[in-house]
């Protein structure tokens, strides 16, 4: 485990993002997209999942939904299990990277926006998505 | 009579997906959904004018002061369909 | 004369945002953009139909008839986006 955490208290809307988790997903996990295609593959580790499959959970098209897979795919962050058709599975198999990614999911979870604007350094709220969003009316 | 009443909910609908739009802007600062806020607020009153075009003032025809809201309204939702979409 | 123009303008513009809501409806699969680009579909044929017939005002059946179909969809979609 790594040895000196350092913790910079950002207190955005009650959520604590640490310094850690932003670096590491600097580069790694940068849009709404690929956070929400680890999250959900992380919330349900005992099966694995389909382009088409994520694609339909996620409100993605298919075909950038099986582009995202096969990239996180080779970054090491989830599993890619060749059959007819190609099916991903999360990896869970670095410690400290499944630390991250499950601390990911409990700030993500409070507030997506914030977590957003500290890994692009800049709101990347998607339009599209942002204009649906809106029109949930439980908040 | 029944249109005056179609014409109120369309107004009411209208209104409504303005706030919604416009607290969305708010919260995710995307700007396509403060045009198209804008753009309901514009069909919200040209709906608004129509029925009081039909119900209050009946002698004036408002025809042309009732469309500019709307015509207003939808341009901007265009601009921020052009501009502020990937 | 003026008011054909602005008619136009609207119907058109009308058209322009169902066809992008058509387009984020492919993009993200989310219903709510086809319903919207139904509703907008109908706001510009009652639009178009009001400037056809030249009828000075709005409250013929038909006319209100389409108002009321597209705002209904719309409603429908925000029903639909909070079922689910």
């Amino acid at each position: 485990m790594a040895g000196a955490l350092h913790y910079n208290r950002i207190a955005l809307s009650s959520i604590q993002i640490t310094d850690e988790l932003v670096t590491f997903l600097k580069g790694r996990l940068t849009t709404a997209d690929q956070i929400e295609i680890v999250l959900l593959l992380l919330r349900d580790q005992s099966r694995s999942w389909t382009a088409s499959e994520v694609s339909g959970e996620l409100g993605m098209a298919p075909e950038s939904a099986a582009m995202r897979l096969f990239l996180l795919a080779s970054q090491g962050l989830i599993l890619f299990e060749p059959s007819g058709i190609p099916r991903y599975r999360y990896a869970g198999a670095d410690e400290t990277a499944d630390r991250l990614i499950r601390e990911l999911a409990s700030s993500y979870a409070t507030n997506r926006e914030e977590v957003l604007r500290a890994v692009n350094g800049r709101t990347d709220a998607d339009p599209i998505r942002s204009f649906a969003d809106a029109f949930k009316l439980k908040k | 009579m029944v249109a005056i009443i179609v014409y109120v909910l369309c107004a009411a609908t209208s209104a409504l997906c303005a706030v919604l739009l416009l607290r969305g802007y708010m919260k995710s600062r995307a700007r396509l959904l403060f045009w198209s806020g804008l753009c309901f607020t514009g069909l919200a009153l040209n709906s608004l004018l129509l029925v009081i075009d039909m119900g209050v003032v009946p002698e004036i025809d408002l025809s042309l002061w009732r469309t500019i809201p709307a015509l207003i309204g939808i341009s901007l939702l265009v601009y921020g369909l052009v501009w502020e979409t990937r | 004369m003026m008011a054909a123009v602005v008619s136009g303008m609207l119907v058109a513009g009308y058209l322009v945002a169902a066809l992008f809501f058509l387009r984020f409806w492919t993009q993200s699969r989310d219903r709510l953009f086809a319903l919207f680009a139904a509703a907008f579909a109908l706001l510009a044929i009652q639009r178009l139909a009001l400037t056809i017939s030249g009828a000075p005002m709005e409250d013929q059946t038909v006319f209100y008839l389409l108002r009321l179909l597209a705002f209904g969809v719309i409603v429908f979609a925000i029903i639909d986006k909070n079922r689910r």
